[in-house]
């Protein structure tokens, strides 16, 4: 049992934690604001240049290997600056990848991903699917020597700026993966917008041929690996969530030891103190059930509640923080709407709260 | 990090549930629920025995005292694994006052009253709160007043649980009225068949019996004073400090959850099964979750004492999470149970012996008792978080 982060582990966190505090400078993000992906190529090569894009990616692909809990540490950071949600999609599409595709495509694409050149994003959620493949709408046949694809797939992070889609499709037997340059034609890419303001698309292949080598792995078998992949990938949202979940404490704690009203400090009330003290019992539930999911590499009944909690929790934390926080909280210029809509969108994701505790009642009572 | 035992720790568990499997049965387990879990018949004081002879009792204290000089986290198994069995609870002598003659006494002290404890002899209440001094203990007024090498007690003490069937009384007395009123309380010691007490049963709303103390002119020698004059308060704060390892657990609640799904899974409503009922299934799914939280926490605040801290702040969140988290399984539980949830254990028919309304029951004590919710809110706020006293 050990349970803070090792001396290598906490170097990790704060190289990051200076990192980003020296670049998400407030006119900087006003700036990329207007921007279509987020961020600008200064911030991105730098990122990049820190190794985070392959940190969590195979060696033998030019990435770190790094486990992931160790990861998951580090998007802890990112949630922390609730930094460009590009970075966790350009990680994420990292590690779907080497997850599902074939040795080909790894070859060809994690070592360009891993050093910022290319951008891989994962494309399974539907309009009206997201967890049970047998309702999508996107569909994979096979054409002469080739493959047809047809569909639309939403939500799809950093959509707009990914060169290729790892896309969850049905087939006849099943579902396959289909690793699709984003240039092939007939697929296009509109934007969503998202109260988070982050880079969420729309893609939509019609009559989109294709290579038979655009198959990642066997076709029909896809899914398992998609529902490992999902619960991986749940589990370093949830990092994201404690990340940020942590500095909204830390500025609502902030903010009621200065703040002055009738003569006192916010933080002498004791409504307040209540609040506070609640925000931080969540705040470090969440911390160790998803850094206990992470270790556990993401195990159903960890993940489960680590997920519902930490969704739960985040969202919570939030609303909160608007409460202690006044108007001086509710204007635009202040970060805490940041922090706030990537709650509710985090607790959405990968499974909401509710979601996660159906599956969690499967755990304990079987299916 | 790694989230873990140790293979030595493992060992330790499994040594513990092989000794439960054992010691810890439905005869003991029906004798303690009759006697609403107080462990006081003699099946559980035959059990307290065997705990004695393996020193298991004292396996947080260091070798030189008898003890095993278990660290937090093995403490943590223990109380884990005893409340997964069902076992007699450890007593507040073992849990407080132990501790506290071992911080604070001095060695002639730590040696005249700890072998003794160690080995069984010696059953302490604990008098701490006044009918006008509850979660401000230090307005307390019971006073000690020395006549020589005498220490004269007169005052009154509620709450004083167990102190029918203790052998002696752990008391917090005004011995210096003219310090500020935290640093004027002392701890003193007061053998139950002293002259001069009276002691009158409280019944509470869960069945357990507490009391009302009274002292007239008891009279107790100079060196039942433990430790230094005027720090009482502070030797008080400390025992409690020494219950969160306790207090955090889940084993408990670990077993009624597991009770509750065994329950939920043979069990039918209206014609279908139980299990199959959607706000059945999320409800236990929720408390299958906070109940793993509340794991964490309480581990959290063992492995960080393992690591020379003073977790204040997670020993509060502890004892509110776990408090607040008996409650709530309680409540869903017996709802869960249906109509038959409010049977009481003696009803033939009550689902889980009737565990849940018991729970139900002595929950609020849990969370108004050592140091309510919201004053630990308070403490985390204040000194784990830095928000302004004034």
């Amino acid at each position: 049992m050990w349970l803070a982060p090792t001396e290598e582990q906490q170097a990790v966190q704060q190289e990051a934690r200076r990192f980003l505090t020296a670049e998400l400078v407030r006119e900087r993000r006003l700036a990329w604001d207007r921007t279509a992906e987020g961020y600008d190529p200064e911030f991105w090569r730098a990122v990049a240049g820190l190794g985070w894009l392959g940190y969590g990616l195979p060696t033998a692909y030019g990435g770190q290997g790094a486990s992931l809990l160790d990861l998951g540490l580090l998007v802890e950071e990112l949630g922390r600056a609730v930094a460009p949600l590009g970075v966790f999609a350009a990680i994420a599409g990292g590690l779907a990848l080497a997850a599902l595709g074939s040795s080909r495509q790894k070859r060809i694409w994690l070592p360009a991903v891993a050093r910022g050149d290319r951008l891989v994003t994962l494309a399974v959620a539907e309009a009206q699917a997201t967890a049970n493949p047998a309702a999508f709408v996107t569909v994979v046949r096979r054409q002469r020597r080739g493959l047809r694809l047809d569909g639309e797939k939403r939500y799809v992070l950093q959509g707009v700026t990914a060169d290729a889609f790892l896309v969850a499709a049905r087939d006849g037997r099943g579902v396959s993966a289909l690793l699709v340059p984003a240039d092939a034609h007939g697929v296009t890419v509109a934007p969503q917008r998202t109260f988070g303001k982050d880079r969420q698309s729309i893609v939509r292949f019609r009559n989109v041929a294709l290579d038979a080598d655009a198959l990642a792995g066997p076709a029909g078998r896809a899914w398992p690996r998609f529902s490992a992949l999902r619960q991986r990938l749940a589990a370093l949202l949830c990092a994201d969530m404690v990340g940020g979940a942590d500095a909204v404490l830390e500025m609502t704690t902030r903010y009621v030891c200065e703040r002055e009203q009738f003569g006192v400090k916010l933080g002498t009330f004791q409504a307040v103190q209540q609040m506070v003290a609640v925000m931080a019992i969540d705040l470090e539930g969440a911390r160790h059930a998803t850094r206990q999911a992470l270790w556990r590499r993401a195990a159903e009944r960890e993940l489960a509640i680590a997920k519902a909690w930490t969704g739960r929790a985040y969202r919570d934390v939030t609303l909160n923080a608007h409460q202690l926080h006044g108007g001086a909280g509710y204007v635009v210029e202040h970060d805490l709407h940041r922090y706030s809509a990537r709650a509710k969108e985090a607790e959405l994701r990968f499974g909401s709260t509710e979601e996660w505790l159906v599956t969690l009642g499967d755990v304990v009572l079987g299916r | 990090m790694r989230y873990d035992f140790t293979p030595e720790q493992l060992a330790w568990r499994d040594e513990l549930r092989a000794f439960l499997r054992k010691a810890a049965t439905p005869a003991l387990l029906a004798e303690m629920r009759a006697a609403g879990n107080e462990g006081d018949g003699p099946l559980a004081r035959a059990f307290h025995e065997k705990m004695f002879a393996k020193g298991w009792w004292g396996i947080g204290w260091p070798k030189e005292f008898g003890g095993l000089g278990k660290s937090a986290i093995e403490q943590f198994i223990f109380v884990e694994e005893m409340e997964a069995a069902g076992a007699p609870a450890m007593r507040l002598t073992i849990t407080s006052v132990a501790p506290t003659i071992l911080r604070a006494g001095s060695e002639e002290q730590k040696q005249r009253w700890l072998p003794p404890i160690l080995r069984g002899e010696l059953e302490f209440a604990v008098a701490y709160s006044e009918a006008e001094a509850g979660t401000d203990l230090a307005s307390l007024k019971t006073r000690a007043v020395l006549d020589g090498d005498t220490w004269v007690i007169n005052g009154q003490k509620m709450w004083n649980t167990g102190a029918h069937t203790a052998t002696h009384n752990w008391v917090a007395v005004r011995t210096e009225p003219e310090a500020p009123k935290h640093k004027g309380i002392s701890m003193i010691i007061v053998p139950m068949d002293a002259a001069g007490i009276t002691v009158q049963p409280l019944w509470t709303w869960s069945g357990i019996r507490t009391n009302a103390v009274f002292f007239d002119n008891v009279r107790v020698p100079r060196d039942n004073l433990i430790g230094e004059r005027g720090m009482g308060f502070y030797y008080a704060m400390m025992a409690l400090d020494f219950e969160r390892i306790m207090i955090g657990s889940v084993g408990m609640l670990r077993r009624f959850l597991r009770e509750l799904v065994a329950f939920v899974r043979r069990a039918r409503r209206d014609g279908e099964p139980l299990a199959r009922i959607p706000w059945v299934r999320r409800a236990l799914a929720d408390l299958e979750m906070r109940v793993e939280v509340g794991r964490q926490i309480g581990l959290l605040n063992a492995w960080l004492i393992d690591q020379g801290a003073v977790p204040t702040k997670e020993g509060s969140m502890a004892k509110i999470y776990v408090s607040e988290l008996n409650a709530h399984l309680a409540s869903v539980g017996m709802e869960i149970l249906g109509l038959a949830g409010q049977l009481a254990p003696d009803d033939p028919a009550a689902p889980l012996h009737g565990r849940l309304q018991w729970l139900y029951t002595t929950a609020p004590l849990q969370r108004f008792g050592g140091g309510t919710n919201e004053i630990q809110r308070i403490i985390i706020a204040q000194r784990g978080l830095g928000l302004p006293r004034k």
